[in-house]
Parts: structure tokens; sequence; C-alpha cells
């Protein structure tokens, strides 16, 4: 991947262990599978009791070393006892991949209460939790750390209104996202989103035809010319955890191929 | 990620300061650097090629289309392409000096000729040849200045970041990428003296220092980079969270 020392010493993340929660599939397992491959030990996290094994054997099979556990954001207790077995995986923790989230469509008008409240607890309450948890681990061990949430363009411009619950959680995640970064700035904890525009997973239906269409509509919107990947994601988080931005703190970056330019 | 080897690299305004930092550090990364300046760059010309590839000087006047075209020429005989443009020439200290109620007329079109004039002639010579080597990324390096309309520097920035946004929608299809950094409290390395009040800016800024021509250096390494070809339209705020507080 890199050319000389000088681009390895950049963003390269050697020695670096990081957490992704999230990850056993999609944006997720991607952003895990770059940061082992940059040189990062990861933990990966999943709802379900072995659903993220067969990444961690992927990440070992590539020659990366990966640890799977399961997690549920919703749950405190859960969300504590993760902390503290992938600490002990790891020894310490440098780098939060905060990327668990849900992606639930609700109209206005028919949308349930539970609807609302289910993705605010997983999307800002579970992110919270990871955060606080994380945070606190970083700060005792004095070795400073990077936080990366994972947003959504959704959050600062709206895309389709059938995703309003879910943008609220994610504006509101960015401005978590400030916050944080001021408040762990003298522990040299810096915490940083990137708000990913439209991407292909690889889940689409190409034979779905209502799907299809707003796929290309969605196409049109984008300067770039296509949508972006899980690559293009996992790229913005590898620099927002290596030593190229170690200046960057409390920012929002849009990775849309430039979706939101006004 | 952040493989540079072999890029054709056009910096403005790179005989001293940020500029002149850039170049070398470009070159350390194995680009083939184009110091654009409008005095004479060879002496920042050769330390940056002591770093690494063959880099030259063309003494432009961006404000001046046809001194453009011709570093486009010179650039292209050398090098036979272009693949990355840093628009990092800019008036600041003098615009910096007045607020709006006095600045002198001849300041404030200075200003805007080389901070806006000067960018649109080097984007619209630029991106033909990107365009013809199927490859382009185009930064613009704007200040945290940008957030307040004070001074007429602070002004042209701000206009720098929405036109950022008006090339990368024009151009995307010919997946050239165009970005803004924009950096708050910078250093560049040799800075001689210190800004009034040092210690209390200092105080405010949350991860407790300046920046240095490193960090820009690094910011633009990933924009430049194909792991941010998806990256565009983008005003990224390099300033240790001052603006978060």
């Amino acid at each position: 991947m890199a050319t000389t020392d000088f681009v390895t010493g950049l963003f390269g993340l050697a020695g670096k262990t990081a957490i992704v929660t999230g990850s056993s599939k999609g944006i997720g397992r991607v952003i895990a599978i770059e940061l082992a491959q940059a040189g990062a030990k990861v933990v990966l996290s999943s709802r379900t009791p072995g659903g993220a094994d067969a990444v961690a054997k992927e990440i070992a099979d590539l020659g990366g070393e990966a640890v799977a556990l399961s997690l549920e954001v919703r749950d405190e207790t859960s969300v504590k006892a993760f902390v503290e077995q992938a600490h002990a995986a790891l020894g310490r923790i440098d780098i939060l991949v905060n990327n668990a989230g849900i992606y639930p469509a609700g109209e206005f008008l028919t949308a349930s209460t539970e609807h609302w409240d289910t993705i605010h607890e997983t999307n800002v309450r579970g992110l919270f939790l990871c955060l606080r948890e994380v945070a606190a681990r970083m700060r005792a061990d004095g070795q400073g750390g990077r936080i990366i949430n994972i947003s959504s363009m959704g959050s600062i411009r709206p895309a389709a209104p059938i995703r309003f619950a879910y943008d609220a959680s994610k504006a509101a995640v960015n401005r978590m996202t400030e916050d944080a970064a001021s408040a762990f700035a003298a522990d040299r904890i810096q915490v940083n989103a990137i708000l990913p525009g439209p991407i292909d997973t690889g889940r689409m239906d190409r034979n779905d035809e209502a799907a299809m269409k707003m796929h290309n509509a969605v196409l049109r919107r984008v300067p770039l010319g296509r949508y972006g990947t899980p690559h293009d994601i996992a790229a913005a988080a590898i620099f927002l955890a290596s030593p190229a931005s170690s200046f960057i703190t409390g920012q929002t970056l849009v990775v849309d191929g430039g979706f939101v330019v006004r | 990620m952040g493989d540079l080897a072999g890029r054709v690299v056009i910096i403005t305004g790179a005989r001293r300061g940020l500029g002149r930092d850039f170049a070398k550090l470009f070159a350390a990364d194995g680009a083939h650097v184009v110091l654009a300046d409008i005095q004479d760059a060879s002496a920042a010309t050769q330390a940056a090629s002591e770093t690494g590839p063959r880099c030259i000087a063309v003494q432009t006047d961006v404000t001046d289309r046809a001194s453009v075209d011709a570093l486009m020429a010179a650039t292209l005989a050398e090098f036979g392409r272009l693949d990355v443009l840093i628009n990092n020439a800019a008036l600041w200290r003098e615009p910096e000096s007045y607020g709006i109620l006095d600045c002198p007329l001849d300041v404030w079109n200075a200003t805007w000729a080389v901070n806006l004039t000067g960018v649109l002639n080097c984007y619209q010579a630029a991106v033909p040849l990107m365009r013809e080597g199927g490859f382009g990324r185009i930064i613009n390096v704007s200040s945290t200045a940008s957030a307040t309309g004070s001074n007429s520097y602070g002004l042209s920035k701000c206009a720098l970041e929405l036109m950022t946004s008006g090339m990368a929608r024009e151009v995307g299809k010919d997946a050239i990428t165009v970005n803004s950094i924009v950096p708050g409290i910078c250093a560049f390395s040799g800075a001689k003296g210190q800004l009034p009040g040092f210690d209390q800016i200092l105080a405010r800024i949350p991860l407790g220092r300046v920046g240095s021509s490193q960090d820009l250096y690094a910011a633009m390494a990933y924009l430049c980079s194909d792991a941010a070809g998806w990256v565009t339209g983008e005003n990224m705020v390099l300033d240790g969270g001052l603006s978060t507080r």
C-alpha cells in the first residue's frame, strides 16, 4: 500500500490497537479489515455472539490480528463488559470506531414512538455509552487516543425524508463529536466523525425496479458519478486514526463524492 | 494510500513560508514539484530537489492568465502532465492589518485579485491538463479566518471555500476532486517571531499546540491519494480543535 517509510509513518498503524463496533458486515467489516491491514490489532463486535467470527478469520488469513466479541450497544451492562474484555485483549485502546448503527425508514405521520426510540437508543445512546467507557480507559491509560464516529451525510443535508429519525440521530452524533473533542483534547484524545454519502455495500437487488430507479436518481446527484464503497470510508477512518491527522479534532469529514456540495 | 511517487504537483506561492515547506514534503514523498511564485523560487526549488526527484521553479503571476498559461506550458514541457494543483499563493499580512472600514481600495482589490482571481486562473488553466491525464486533485489553501468577516483576507477565504464547492460539482464528472484545507493557527518551519498574545492563543487551542507544515501536508497527502478518490467539495479544518470551543 505504501511506497516509502515517510508514507508508512504518515498513515501506518503498526503497534496500534482498535475497536470497531458493528463490524460483522458492511462498512464496519471493511473498516476493521483495512485497519488491520494498516497494522492495528482489532477487536470486532456483533450483536449476536459469534457474528463477527468470520471477519476475525478473514483478518487472520490476511496476516492480521483480530478478536471477535459480542456487544449490544443499547445495554449498558453489555457495553461495560465489552470494553472490559476488549481492553484486556488489546492491553490498551488506541482507536475506537463507533460504527454500530441502524437505518430503518419511517414516514413522519405513521412512524411509531418505538421507531424513534429504537434508532436513538442505538445510534445516540449506544454511541454515547461506547464513547464514555472507552474514553475513560484512554484517559486512565494516559496514551491519548482516536475516536471516530460514523455519522451520515443525512445529518447535514436532507436526502430522504423517510430517514428523518435516522438523520436526527446522526445530527446528534455530530454535535456530540464536537463536544467530546473539546472535553478530551487535554488527554490527547481526538474525536472526529465521518459522514458517508450513498454507499454501495453490494446488498442491493439489481432486479428490483423501484430500487434501481432510486439508485440511478441518487447517482445523478453525485458529482463524481459513482456510489461510494466501504473502502472509501475505511480510507477516511485510517486517515483519522493515523499520525497524518494529529492536528484534527472535532471535525466532520464528509466522504460523499460531492453529494452535499452547495 | 498517500502514494505520491511520480506525481506532478504545482504549488503556487512556493518560494517561502508554508508553500516552501509543502514543496519539500511533496518532493520527499517522491513527487515532482513545480514551484510557482511571483518572485524567483530557485532557492526553495533547490531545497526541494535535494529531498527527492527533480523539481523546477517557474516565476508566475497568478493574477495574470498569460503568466499562468506559461506555467502550465512549462510544466507540460518538463514533466508531460499535471496531477495535482495546490492553490497556496495568497495575500495575507496586509489585508489582515485592516478592518473593513479602513481597508484601502488597492489592498482590497489586490486581495481579491491574488486570493480568488489567482485561483480562478490556475483552476481554468489546470483542468484541461488534468482531463487529459485522467487524474486530478486540486487543493485550495483556505484559513479559519474564513469564519469571520473581519477583513478582506477572511472574506476572500470564505469565498474560496464556497468556490471549492462549485468547482467540485463542476469537474466531478472528470474524476477531478477539489477540496480545501482550512488551517487554524499554524507555523511554517523557521518562522520568525511570535504573534502578539501567543500564550493566550495557545491556551485556547484544545490540543495545546499550533499546527505545523507537516500537519497540513499530511491532510493534503490523504486528499491527493487514490484512497480519497470519493472525497470532494470538502473544507477540511485543521485547527487543533479551536473551532469547537
